[in-house]
């Protein structure tokens, strides 16, 4: 049971990550090929202020959402210029300056060492240490996260990010800045990924560079591409299939020696067959 | 579409209710076994030395069910993939821990897993015995959490004190990896180094899988150093040691324990001549354990912490030869544990679960073969 | 000074291995448009390929680089066949082609794992290498030989596109693949080519790492960045923008951690491609 508990708590995790990435990839049409780089924001944040100054972690969530909004903004501002294959070049470029940043600013995030005993929430007094809380207080976050995605997907806004993928040039005619939504929904979708990274940091009570690397960020890509670009209950169902699918291989009684390298030859084979039979994912309105 | 979402769903419920049950169902029939679990890293860059421990913990394991197991049940060991990372060890400690149910775990190899795995551990009230994992961190990481290897605090002292005061190096360069280990062993180098009146001239660091070193070598150089301390895994030194020589960096190197592990002395031949390093001061291991460990790993070398997995697995097993599968009477009987006799090194564990004694041995490496040095 | 030359010298050095990565990814990438993942592990399959041939049956090692550098060729046109032609032909975008990258890279890698162990192996025989002195800093033969082949790749690769019906074929297709076809030109089968070209050159660059470092089955991501990155900063398409672009970044990343400490290298060669793109994004040479 607490290991149903415990998968469930990490697919909800990426399910929020993959939310908050549909909405520029899926629904704006651009790579961003970098969301580890907020992911680790918001987990550092609150790794960072948990521990060493003691705050609270809702506190430090909000922190975490701000640090990470704010490195979205300049990131974002330099990224919108790009499209296409640049676009994931340079948002891919900025994942590995912001990865060196954790690994090598030791001062700040003691780097390779990690930080270690990074506490449950606590709120009033109501302590969320056991499993069963834990999952409710992240499953409260993707209902707030898809909520907030499902009224940016359907508002006028949403509309706007659409026409952005559809067509750049024929809505600027129109009048719209363009530059403006991207960066607009590129620090929505950093804050909403550094929830993400609040919760995996106080779930796994341990934080370390290795877990927002450019693979990391791949990883996220193929949920919602799996899962239907542009369709939010896709991410959450890609979420669901692809943090169990590795779990479920573990089970498929490979030879030890190369169990783990088999579970990634399936990995990959999955991609592969997936985009070459079923590349708009389970629920993709997009017809890739 | 209603339907494939429908029947997908279906279908990954029963994996996960499928993967849930069967490995619980299967223990209800079995409780004369007792179950220990083991991570490590199979996979990652660290894989060489945690399919070596797996094959250590296998080995003692061996031993032990053929002297009649533990109070006359079999053990078994369940081997999961750290990957050296803390999410992969979180997981793999849930799986074991939960599923499984076993009574202890030896492992991680990386701090990084056992950091990650100790709450669990402590939560679950199930032993974690590291092997491996020299962060002090580790120390005050819980009551249920031990390890049969010499915190990272030991090593980097002892160096400084031989570099100093027995080698007589006044300047010595600093080339770390970035790990929790590297940095580890290279901060307590440099704090008690300075303390006894030496002076750094230069540190440069690189990234763990990084293979071209030269950039940093070219700014030690610069340093005119007298000699360079390279704290560094297998890969890392092979590289380091050759560019060294490639470049002209004439001074001598020291090194930390990972330079046990003879293919960096086979790969790196002449150029690694004159290097020394510190070693736990493993005791000679006995000729039997050498030929039964060599069978199970297909002839690689052993690495340095393999025996002491192996003495982890043993320990374990005799402390619960008297206190059972009951982990607070296990727990109880590592503190006890005074002078173990093991195959690496003889063990005494303190208040902390730390070993207390930490004896290392000087290396030096001539010819491509490591000799105690004068 | 000797430092300078020494860092110049290291800097040329990762130029030259960085070209041949952005050689054959600026070939596949003008014809076919999408961000190939899968490029770096062909120098991964390159390595292990001589490794098999030299080490483990004891072949010549000429024969064996050879035949390395031909089977990571092979490999290349395989997952071109397999996999990539189909979703062309379907006009799946660039995305679907990324995502199927990355799988035939996931794929591969752990492929070559399991065959050969995550272990480290150096391609070398040598140790210590004879180091020359050049210019007041020091090279080994290896690196040398890195030199001499990314310069004779170049100029053999400029040499068939300029030169050769096929070369003029080549680029008829990175002009507009639309058009190419009507014009008669059979593209399936010169896309074919393309990718064994660009996948040897990718085989050959990672023997040669191997024999300058060592080969690893995870070595192929690190190089492809840096191949890409080279030819976006040279100009994308443009194979001599790409093997300046190649130079300047490893002068940049090599010199650049004289000021800075060396672990913020790869932080560097990305800071260099944002620079670029944000004051100069058609690259060193318009297309």
């Amino acid at each position: 049971m607490d290991y149903i508990l415990h998968l469930a708590t990490l697919v909800i995790i990426y399910a929020i990550l993959g939310l908050s990435l549909n909405l520029v990839v899926g629904y704006t049409g651009l790579l961003a090929s970098g969301h580890a780089a907020f992911y680790g924001i918001g987990a550092y944040s609150t790794a960072i202020l948990t521990t060493s100054l003691g705050v609270n972690f809702f506190a430090s969530m909000a922190a975490g959402i701000a640090a990470s909004a704010g490195a979205a903004f300049l990131i974002g501002a330099v990224l919108s210029r790009f499209d296409g294959d640049y676009y994931a070049l340079v948002s891919l470029g900025f994942n590995v300056i912001i990865y060196s940043v954790f690994l090598n600013w030791h001062g700040l995030t003691r780097g390779p060492l990690g930080i270690p005993g990074v506490p449950r929430p606590a709120l009033f007094g109501m302590d969320f240490s056991s499993g069963v809380f834990f999952l409710a207080l992240a499953a409260c976050f993707l209902a707030l996260t898809f909520l907030a995605a499902r009224f940016v997907a359907r508002s006028s806004f949403g509309r706007v990010l659409k026409s952005i993928r559809e067509d750049e040039k024929a809505i600027q005619v129109f009048g719209y800045n363009t530059v403006y939504f991207k960066l607009a929904i590129f620090v929505i979708s950093a804050g909403m990924a550094a929830v993400a990274g609040s919760l995996v940091a106080s779930y796994i009570n341990f934080v370390d560079p290795s877990s927002f690397t450019v693979m990391e960020s791949v990883f996220i890509l193929a949920i919602i591409i799996f899962g239907g670009l542009s369709s939010l209950k896709g991410s959450v169902i890609g979420a669901l299939v692809l943090v169990l699918l590795p779990e479920a291989l573990r089970f498929a009684g490979f030879p030890q020696a190369i169990a783990a390298q088999m579970r990634h030859v399936v990995y990959g084979l999955f991609l592969v067959v997936l985009m070459l039979y079923r590349p708009q994912g389970l629920f993709g309105e997009f017809k890739l | 579409m209603k339907k494939t979402f429908k029947a997908l769903f279906g279908v990954i419920a029963l994996i996960s209710l499928a993967a849930g049950c069967s490995k619980s169902g299967k223990e209800a029939g079995e409780a004369n076994i007792i179950r220990i679990g083991s991570v490590g890293p199979l996979t990652s860059d660290l894989a060489y030395i945690g399919e070596n421990m797996k094959a250590a913990v296998e080995l003692a394991s061996d031993e032990i069910n053929s002297a009649g197991g533990i109070k006359g049940k079999k053990i078994e060991i369940i081997y999961e993939d750290g990957k050296c990372d803390p999410k992969e060890a979180a997981n793999a400690a849930n799986k074991l821990i939960n599923i499984d149910k076993v009574t202890a775990i030896i492992g991680g190899l990386c701090s990084s897993e056992t950091l990650a795995m100790a709450p669990l551990a402590e939560k679950s009230k199930v032993i974690l015995l590291s092997a491996g994992s020299t962060n002090p961190g580790i120390t005050n990481a819980g009551d249920y959490i031990f390890r049969n290897v010499p915190s990272d605090s030991f090593q980097g002292v002892y160096a400084a004190k031989y570099v100093r005061t027995k080698l007589n190096k006044q300047r010595v360069a600093l080339l770390k990896c970035l790990s929790d280990w590297c940095l580890g062993v290279n901060d307590s180098f440099k704090a008690e180094f300075v303390r006894l009146g030496g002076e750094i001239v230069g540190e440069e660091a690189f990234p763990q899988d990084s293979r071209d070193l030269r950039g940093q070598l070219v700014k030690i150089k610069a340093a005119n150093p007298e000699l360079v301390y390279f704290v560094s895994y297998t890969e890392g030194t092979i590289v380091g040691l050759r560019q060294m020589r490639e470049l002209g960096v004439k001074a001598p190197v020291f090194g930390a324990d990972a330079w046990s592990d003879p293919k960096i002395w086979e790969s790196v031949k002449g150029d690694g001549d004159g290097a020394m390093y510190l070693e736990p001061a493993n005791k000679a291991y006995p000729e039997g354990f050498v030929d039964a460990l060599s069978k199970k790993t297909g002839g690689k070398e052993i690495n340095v912490y393999a025996p002491r997995a192996y003495d982890a697995l043993k320990i374990l097993a005799s402390v619960m030869e008297t206190a059972g599968t009951d982990t607070v009477l296990i727990k109880k009987g590592i503190y006890g544990v005074a002078d173990y006799k093991g195959i690496a090194d003889n063990y005494t564990f303190d208040a902390n679960g730390d070993i207390k004694n930490a004896d290392y041995s000087v290396r030096e490496v001539r010819g491509g073969k490591a000799a105690g040095a004068k | 000074m000797e430092i300078l030359s020494q860092l110049i010298l290291n800097g040329v050095m990762a130029g030259a291995l960085y070209a041949l990565m952005a050689l054959g990814f600026n070939l596949i990438y003008g014809v076919t448009r999408f961000f190939n993942l899968a490029h770096g592990v062909l120098a991964a399959i390159g390595g292990y390929a001589f490794f098999t041939l030299s080490k483990m049956l004891g072949l010549n090692i000429y024969l064996s680089v050879a035949t390395g550098v031909a089977i990571a060729g092979l490999a290349g046109y395989g997952f071109d066949r397999l996999v990539y032609s189909k979703l062309r032909k379907r006009k799946a975008s660039n995305l679907v082609l990324l995502v199927a990258s990355l799988g035939v890279f996931t794929t591969a890698q752990a492929a070559l794992s399991i065959i050969f162990t995550s272990q480290f192996q150096t391609l070398s025989e040598t140790a210590g290498q004879e180091a020359l002195s050049v210019l007041g800093g020091v090279v080994t033969r290896t690196q040398v030989i890195i030199i001499f082949s990314s310069l004779a790749s170049m100029l053999g690769l400029a040499a068939l596109l300029n030169g050769t019906s096929f070369g003029k074929a080549v680029r008829a297709i990175s002009d507009d693949e639309e058009v190419a076809r009507m014009v008669g030109i059979n593209t399936g089968r010169v896309t074919g080519y393309v990718f064994f070209i660009g996948s040897a050159l990718a085989g050959l660059a990672g023997i040669l790492v191997g024999f300058d470092t060592g080969i690893q089955p995870t070595m192929g991501m690190g190089l492809l960045l840096k191949g890409v990155i080279a030819s976006i900063i040279g100009g994308v398409g443009n194979i001599y923008g790409g093997v300046l672009g190649a130079f300047l970044l490893g002068l940049v990343e090599n010199l650049g951690i004289w000021m800075i400490p060396g672990e913020w290298k790869d932080a560097v060669s990305f800071l260099l491609l944002i620079v670029f793109l944000v004051f100069r994004p058609q690259g060193i040479i318009k297309r």
